[in-house]
């Protein structure tokens, strides 16, 4: 029996209503609120590869908000072992006057990584991004791909305990995509704990120990992901009918 | 919430340094003057108000110079830092999306920028007043002094302002404005003896008066800051100071909801 490593208990995560008024929504004393997350209760165990899939919309945004420890929930109590998980696809951060190497630094600091580490793994960073000499020249010379490489590079290298994707899997070029996956497969081997977040059952199927399903921000099933894939497939099927 | 502070800054001073420098750099790229923006920004900025009341309206009188840039130079420091603090928070949407970064790290990036660009004008500064034949004496080492006072005024009215500017844009445009404002409330184009007796108390309510004759009197009268209105200053700065942490504190995961 593998230990917990993640635990949510009950989870509601409201938002406050958009109002053209900010002014009045701020004074206003009955605040309007949209509910993202209803009743979310599962636990993520040490060493397993996660799913969690569900339609634009369905809260899985708010739910990775959640977890790296961005919002608070109004209700219920989120728990993790160690750090809290970071998520993969980033670049959020980067400064496109700066070189490809000040970026790593950046990005991988924002990451919540120590400069020394930084300063050890550099060299593994650069060769995985396969970046070449563009390292050395300001990030805006990059492609979107370039972009992408450098950001899951530094995020992978720097070998977080648990990793939270966000369907990142989609960038750069079919030769890259091919290496993110072997690289996160290689984790799953290592019997880190991944979590993987996506609208679309391909890759869930592959990789997956276990599934939970959320529908606007409920949670709709859990568990063995071959019958919660086959579940959310037909359920997929019937809405586009 | 004083120990998670102390934990924050652990864990986030080689990010706050990167950051720093970064946005240093990113500032001056790609300009033709690069980092000598640094020093013909004040020089240039003075030089308009200069011609403006010195010589169109000859309005200065002896040494406006040297006043004038005694007073431009501290005032631009505090009103920059103010406004840059409305967007502090409210501009890194994208990394606070992603990631969780304490929210004092963006503010005291701000202000370590503009303190940086502040040091570098006062070395300008001092070298200006040096060769116009100011006699700098030893009090001038009070200099430090009022840094830190200062930079103790300026961190906690940041604070707010990053947190208004999350929730009211507007704070931005209302922010030029004050700053404006402060100018012209601040005695740093005309002199405190031209100013009506009976106002001239009003005057010394707005912190920033008492800054400014302090740095004045130092630098060019050889003499002492306030210290006794400095003292109430920085008693209310820290009082702010702990108010404006207490409201980061509480809004801290509720700022990715609503940026």
């Amino acid at each position: 029996m593998k230990k917990d490593i993640i635990e949510l208990k009950d989870i509601w995560v409201s938002y406050p209503e958009h109002s053209d008024n900010p002014l009045k929504q701020l004074l206003s004393k009955d605040k309007k609120q949209f509910w993202a997350l209803k009743g979310l209760d599962f636990t993520v165990k040490k060493g397993e590869v996660l799913g969690i899939i569900g339609r634009n919309g369905s809260g899985k945004s708010t739910l990775l908000k959640l977890m790296s420890g961005l919002i608070e929930p109004d209700q219920g109590s989120y728990q993790v072992e160690g750090k809290r998980p970071m998520l993969l696809s980033l670049g959020a951060g980067f400064q496109p006057e700066l070189s490809g190497i000040e970026n790593i630094y950046l990005n991988a600091l924002l990451l919540g990584n120590r400069k020394k580490k930084i300063d050890e793994n550099l060299e593994a960073i650069i060769e995985f991004s396969e970046l070449d000499d563009f390292i050395y020249k300001p990030v805006r010379t990059y492609s979107s791909g370039m972009r992408a490489r450098l950001a899951f590079s530094t995020a992978i290298m720097l070998d977080p305990e648990i990793l939270l994707i966000d369907e990142v899997l989609g960038v750069g070029d079919s030769a890259f995509q091919k290496k993110c996956k072997d690289a996160i497969l290689e984790k799953i081997q290592q019997d880190r704990t991944v979590i993987l977040v996506t609208h679309s059952s391909g890759l869930v199927k592959q990789i997956c120990d276990r599934v939970v399903w959320i529908h606007r921000g409920e949670q709709k099933a859990v568990g063995d992901t071959k019958e919660i894939v086959e579940q959310y497939d037909e359920f997929m099927k019937a809405k586009k009918k | 919430m004083f120990k998670k502070l102390l934990n924050d800054w652990r864990n986030n001073k080689d990010l706050l340094y990167h950051l720093t420098v970064s946005e240093l750099k990113s500032n001056t790229a790609r300009t033709y003057l690069g980092t000598l923006w640094w020093i013909v920004d004040p020089i240039l900025y003075m030089a308009i108000y200069y011609f403006l009341v010195g010589i169109v309206l000859n309005r200065g009188g002896d040494d406006y110079a040297v006043y004038l840039f005694t007073g431009l130079i501290p005032l631009k420091w505090a009103t920059a830092c103010m406004v840059d603090a409305t967007t502090a928070i409210s501009s890194k949407a994208r990394i606070l999306q992603q990631v969780y970064v304490p929210k004092l790290t963006f503010i005291l990036v701000r202000l370590g920028v503009n303190t940086f660009k502040f040091l570098v004008s006062s070395v300008i500064m001092v070298l200006f007043l040096y060769f116009s034949g100011v006699d700098l004496t030893i009090n001038a080492l009070n200099f430090f002094i009022l840094i830190v006072f200062n930079l103790l005024l300026l961190l906690p009215i940041m604070i707010i302002m990053a947190h208004i500017g999350v929730y009211l844009k507007d704070i931005k445009n209302m922010m030029q404005y004050i700053s404006r404002t402060l100018l012209y409330l601040s005695p740093v184009l005309f002199r405190m003896e031209s100013v009506p007796a009976n106002i001239r108390d009003l005057l010394y309510l707005n912190p920033f008066t008492d800054f400014l004759v302090s740095y004045r009197n130092i630098f060019l009268y050889q003499g002492q800051p306030l210290w006794d209105n400095l003292f109430i200053i920085l008693g209310l700065s820290l009082v702010l100071l702990f108010i404006g942490l207490r409201i980061l504190n509480k809004y801290d995961k509720q700022y990715a909801k609503v940026i």
